[in-house]
C-alpha cells in the first residue's frame, strides 16, 4: 500500500474495527495488517493509549489454559468513533476532488 | 531470540516505566506471541522487532501522548518520559550521565561568573573613592617630601657656607 495511515486515522480504524467484532491483539494485528503495511508491534501503544483514554477497555476470557484479553470499545469511545467517521467523510471527498482535478468546478 | 529471552529484554528495557504500564506490555506481547503460534525454538523478534525497539515504540508513544495534554502536571510526566526514554539503550546512560555532569558544572560556572561581575560592580564605587583618596595621601605626602627635602637643603647650604666662612676664616 502507497498510502500510510497517520496517528488519528489508525485510531479510529482501531476504534471501527473494535466496534464491530470481537478481537484481541494478535487478531486485532491481522485485521489491520490485511489492509495496510503496518509492523506487529505498532499496534500495542495505539490501544494502550486509547484504553488510558477510556475510548476502550478489556475483558479477560480463558483461553487453553490461559487468559485472553479482548478489546471492547466504550461509549466516549463510539461518539469519537463517530466523530472520526464524519472527519473522514468530508476528508475523503476533498481529497477525491483534489485527485480528479475538479477543485475549481 | 525465543519467547522468554524476548520477554526478559523487554522487562530490562521497560524497568523504568510504572509497574502497571510495564506489566500490561509484557502480559500483552506474551499473549501475542502465544498467538503467533511458532515453533517453540523460533526466532521471535524477527517479526516484533527487537525487545530495544518495541521498547522505544512504547517509550516515546507515552512521551508523545503526554506532550499532548495540558497542564504542569502533564509536562512534569513528559519531561520525567523523556528522561525513561534515555534510559532504554544501555549506552544513552552514561551519555546522559555525562551531560547531566556537563549540565551542572556549566550552572557552577555561571553563578561564579555572576558574583565574580556582582563584586565587581558593588566594589568598583569603593575601589574608586578608596583609589582616589589614597592618590591624594600620595600628593599630600610628595609635597610634604619636596617641602622637606628644601628646607633640608637650605640648610645644608647654609652649614656648608658657615663652614666655608670658618674655614676662610682661618686662613
Amino acid at each position: 500500500m502507497t498510502y500510510q495511515l497517520a496517528a488519528p486515522l489508525l485510531d479510529a480504524c482501531v476504534l471501527g474495527i473494535v466496534s464491530g467484532e470481537e478481537v484481541y491483539g494478535y487478531t486485532l494485528t491481522q485485521r489491520v495488517q490485511e489492509i495496510v503495511d503496518i509492523s506487529e508491534s505498532t499496534l500495542y501503544p495505539v490501544l494502550r493509549r486509547l484504553q488510558k483514554e477510556n475510548l476502550l477497555t478489556t475483558y479477560d476470557r480463558p483461553f487453553q489454559g490461559r487468559n485472553r484479553r479482548y478489546y471492547q470499545i466504550t461509549p466516549q469511545g463510539l461518539s469519537k468513533l463517530e466523530f472520526y467517521r464524519c472527519e473522514w467523510e468530508i476528508y475523503q471527498k476533498q481529497v477525491s476532488i483534489m485527485l480528479g482535478g475538479k477543485l475549481n468546478d | 531470540m525465543t519467547k522468554q529471552e524476548f520477554l526478559k529484554e523487554l522487562e530490562k528495557r521497560l524497568r523504568h516505566m510504572p509497574r502497571e504500564d510495564r506489566e500490561d506490555a509484557l502480559r500483552y506481547y506474551s499473549e501475542y506471541i502465544d498467538d503467533m503460534n511458532l515453533p517453540p525454538e523460533a526466532d521471535v523478534s524477527a517479526r516484533l522487532g527487537t525487545p530495544k525497539e518495541v521498547a522505544k515504540n512504547i517509550i516515546n508513544s507515552c512521551t508523545k501522548k503526554h506532550m499532548d495534554g495540558k497542564g504542569l502536571k502533564e509536562k512534569g510526566k513528559s519531561l520525567w518520559l523523556i528522561i525513561l526514554s534515555l534510559f532504554v539503550s544501555p549506552l544513552a546512560l552514561p551519555l546522559a550521565l555525562a551531560i547531566a555532569a556537563a549540565i551542572v558544572v556549566a550552572v557552577i560556572v555561571i553563578i561564579l561568573a555572576v558574583f565574580a561581575v556582582a563584586a565587581l560592580v558593588v566594589a568598583g564605587p569603593f575601589l574608586l573613592i578608596f583609589g582616589v583618596i589614597k592618590s591624594i595621601g600620595w600628593l599630600i605626602s610628595g609635597i610634604f617630601s619636596i617641602i622637606g627635602a628644601i628646607i633640608i637643603a637650605t640648610l645644608v647650604i647654609k652649614v656648608i657656607g658657615w663652614i666655608a666662612k670658618k674655614i676662610a676664616g682661618i686662613f
